[in-house]
């Protein structure tokens, strides 16, 4: 027999319904006017103050990118000249051409698509079906498990990589993909925003669906996640992200360029050359550029998560 | 007259006293003396020890022991791996080069792996030691040697010598002290580097000033003070963040170590250390330099080739970087010495790398990596690997080669950095100095940029760094 439960609708914000206009607005006297007039210019000062305020924070978090692409693009001496020069006069790309000759950005992209997508995959395989478990079940050391689990969070990981590393030697698999994902498929912090989701869940629906017979795997499939989607894409996001930057576990964890990631691959631009921060600047582009292809796709999906699932 | 020759007559003067063999020094040009003569009397040791063997309990026993630390080819290839750091595409020439001639012919091949910058190459080291994967040879920072060797993760060069025939006279090429542990040498310079003066030559020339720049640091005051009113502001940035840096100005400027002798305590407390800092300070109070930290790294490779800046105190493994760079922005820029100080007394910390022989592999795999490494700072491959990085090269009969010898006709900065080496002095070499160099700069940087007083500050840092030296 098959199971066919409609994907109900995610539940709304708390929605204002506006109507028609019922009744006439009120006659404007002189003092209602000078007071409409000074609430204009209220309303005028806080809306410069927030352009003025929103410019800054523009300045602050695109100055560096600014920075970075304006110099990826610049000659050496362009880019140490004083004072600074803040445009180009050409596009060149010479600097990108100098990054891919001194180091294979293929194999190293190629390794960070393979840690990153592995890891992806890895971490719903486990964090799915651990925080509906910590959602929906009731078993006995339920809370201490989950405690457990919101514990991982709060140790460092530079105080395991050493343990890691030697258990690593000792199975063989140093300077494996395996070895850049597995640590980390199992996201406590995942786990917990997937529960807390998870908990929102009506028990009706979940109640309507056994009903119908449907196993937990279906209810999971065809309930949670269709109503998990906008956390699910923020996880997928936050760990993409996390994932694709990592510099310190893909360093320590490695001593080969076998399954090394883009991340550990271009400091190695500047130890060629540490005087000009130009080519350097261009393994960078090459680097974000990915995130932030990543992040124009799915940046509806992450505002929604974030306003849904309550997180600031 | 070549500008090396001062060089070439100290190595004569070395290696005449190699066959001399009189000295009681443990330091210096009779060091290699020292070492010859006591290799010399290792291999009288060793060769009764192979006797009485022979007389108690036949040959084997000694003749495997000796063979021990000499590679035989065999039939099958012996893959070995080389840890790098720095200089990545330089040392992954050198194993190509290594793997189609030597290695060819001795049935050894060698995989570089490059694994960072020193630091992290030490920490990678360390966990690799811990884990049991050590590579067979690796490169780090000349001040690790010490470390590396107590914590039995590199193994005592002085056998392998001994049963090659090979001598340390070579070597002896300025400091050498950062590849001995108690007398024995447990590493091969790889790279050597030392600070030197960059010095904007078209500006003294328009201020009427010797072109190579100041001799003294009395000297470098007017010349800072000529070029501040040339130019309407400091002409020198001063960044404090290497400390590599600093140690050269407390031995040239303070006449003083950062540590002393035995590594214990602190010489920050030291009228030398104190007289150095307020220096320092002074020259920024009075405008005539700018002090800036890491932050700022940018900015003060910038200024290192610009037509403003007179002076920058900077490795001389940056060479070709700033004279390309400084070329660029159509300024003429030469290389000096640090300034003398009082009394003309100078003094520089050698850095760069060594080559190290890890302690891992049998007996034959660590003979092979031995091989390779004699091989890497063989003459030609010293020469090969300077030229190619702006690194001096790490033995004396390298200076005589036709590719030294017509890099330093065309590039006279190379010569300068090689007399530089010659005022070398050791980098401490205790495993706290990592540390120690982050607590050094920040409570150095804060004096400057706090306005604290030094001769309050220096005595109170000397307490915290001999904390850390106690622990």
């Amino acid at each position: 027999m098959t199971t066919t439960i409609a994907p109900p609708t995610p539940p709304t914000a708390a929605g204002s319904s506006r109507g028609p206009a019922s009744s006439p607005p009120p006659p404007v006297t002189p003092s209602a006017r000078t007071a409409r007039s000074g609430t204009i210019l209220w309303k005028a000062v806080r809306v410069i103050a927030r352009i003025v305020v929103s410019l800054l924070l523009v300045l602050v978090f695109a100055g560096p990118f600014y920075w970075m692409v304006l110099t990826a693009f610049q000659t050496a001496s362009e880019a140490l000249s004083i004072p600074p020069q803040f445009w180009v006069d050409a596009v060149r790309w010479d600097n990108f051409i100098a990054a891919f000759d001194r180091v294979n950005f293929g194999h190293f992209a190629l390794n960070s698509a393979i840690v990153t997508g592995g890891t992806l995959l890895g971490q719903f395989l486990i964090i799915v079906p651990a925080a509906y478990a910590f959602a929906r079940f009731h078993f006995k050391g339920r809370d201490v498990l989950f405690g457990v689990v919101l514990a991982t969070m709060m140790i460092p990981g530079q105080l395991i990589f050493l343990p890691v590393f030697a258990m690593y030697a000792k199975m063989g698999l140093l300077n494996t993909h395996l070895s850049l994902i597995l640590p980390f498929i199992a996201s406590g912090f995942g786990i917990f925003l997937l529960r807390q989701t998870f908990m929102r869940v009506p028990d009706s629906l979940i109640e309507a669906a056994r009903l119908d017979h449907a196993s937990e795997f279906t209810i999971i499939r065809r309930i949670m996640l269709p109503l998990a989607k906008p956390t699910i894409v923020t996880i997928g996001l936050i760990t993409f992200i996390g994932t694709w930057n990592n510099y310190f576990f893909p360093l320590v964890w490695t001593t080969t360029d076998a399954a090394r990631t883009l991340p550990v691959a271009v400091p190695r631009l500047e130890a060629l050359d540490e005087i000009a921060p130009t080519i350097v600047m261009a393994g960078n582009m090459l680097l974000v550029v990915p995130i932030l292809i990543v992040f124009l796709f799915a940046r509806r999906h992450i505002i929604s998560a974030f306003t849904y699932t309550g997180v600031k | 007259m070549m500008p090396f020759d001062f060089l070439v007559r100290i190595n004569q003067q070395r290696t005449t006293s190699t066959r001399t063999t009189s000295t009681t020094s443990k330091k210096g040009t009779t060091m290699s003396s020292t070492r010859f003569s006591r290799g010399r009397a290792r291999a009288g040791v060793l060769a009764s020890i192979a006797l009485g063997s022979v007389l108690l309990s036949g040959c084997t026993a000694a003749n495997a022991d000796a063979a021990s630390y000499t590679y035989e080819p065999g039939e099958e290839t012996v893959e070995l791996e080389f840890w790098t750091a720095a200089v990545e595409d330089v040392n992954q020439e050198l194993v190509d080069m290594f793997n189609e001639t030597r290695g060819d012919e001795l049935n050894i091949q060698v995989t570089a792996n490059y694994q960072g910058d020193y630091v992290e190459t030490e920490q990678k080291v360390n966990a690799a030691a811990l884990a049991d994967t050590l590579p067979n040879m690796f490169v780090d920072e000349v001040g690790m040697t010490d470390r590396f060797a107590r914590a039995t993760t590199t193994l005592n060069l002085e056998p392998y010598m001994a049963a090659v025939g090979m001598d340390d006279a070579d070597f002896q090429m300025g400091e050498t002290d950062n590849l001995y542990v108690d007398g024995d040498m447990y590493a091969f310079p790889h790279m050597r580097s030392i600070p030197v003066m960059y010095v904007n030559q078209d500006m003294m020339r328009e201020l009427g000033l010797k072109e190579t720049g100041p001799e003294t640091f009395d000297e470098f005051e007017e010349y800072l003070e000529a070029a501040h009113d040339y130019v309407g502001g400091p002409a020198m940035i001063f960044c404090d963040y290497d400390f590599w840096v600093m140690e050269a100005l407390f031995y040239s400027y303070g006449g003083t170590a950062v540590l002393n002798d035995d590594e214990t305590a602190s010489m920050y407390d030291t009228e030398g250390a104190i007289k150095t800092i307020e220096w320092i300070a002074d020259l920024e109070d009075r405008d005539l330099i700018k002090v800036t930290g890491a932050a700022d790294v940018s900015a003060f490779f910038a200024a290192a080739g610009s037509a403003d800046t007179a002076f920058t105190f900077l490795s001389s493994g940056g060479i070709q970087s700033i004279l390309g760079l400084a070329a660029g922005n159509g300024v003429d820029v030469g290389v000096s010495l640090i300034p003398a100080g009082d009394n003309g007394q100078r003094g520089v910390s050698v850095g760069g790398s060594n080559i190290y022989l890890a302690n891992t592999g049998t007996d034959q795999e660590k003979a092979a990596a031995f091989e390779f490494m004699k091989w890497t700072s063989d003459t030609e491959q010293a020469a090969y690997s300077s030229s190619r990085t702006g690194y001096l090269p790490v033995r004396l009969s390298a200076l005589e080669t036709d590719l030294i010898k017509d890099l330093m006709e065309t590039t006279p900065g190379y010569a300068v950095a090689a007399e530089q080496i010659t005022y070398g002095k050791p980098r401490p070499m205790t495993k706290a100095y990592s540390e120690l160099e982050d607590l050094m700069t920040e409570r150095i940087h804060a004096i400057y940029f706090d306005d604290l007083d030094a001769s309050e500050a220096m005595p109170a840092l000397a307490e915290e760094v001999n904390e850390v030296l106690n622990r």
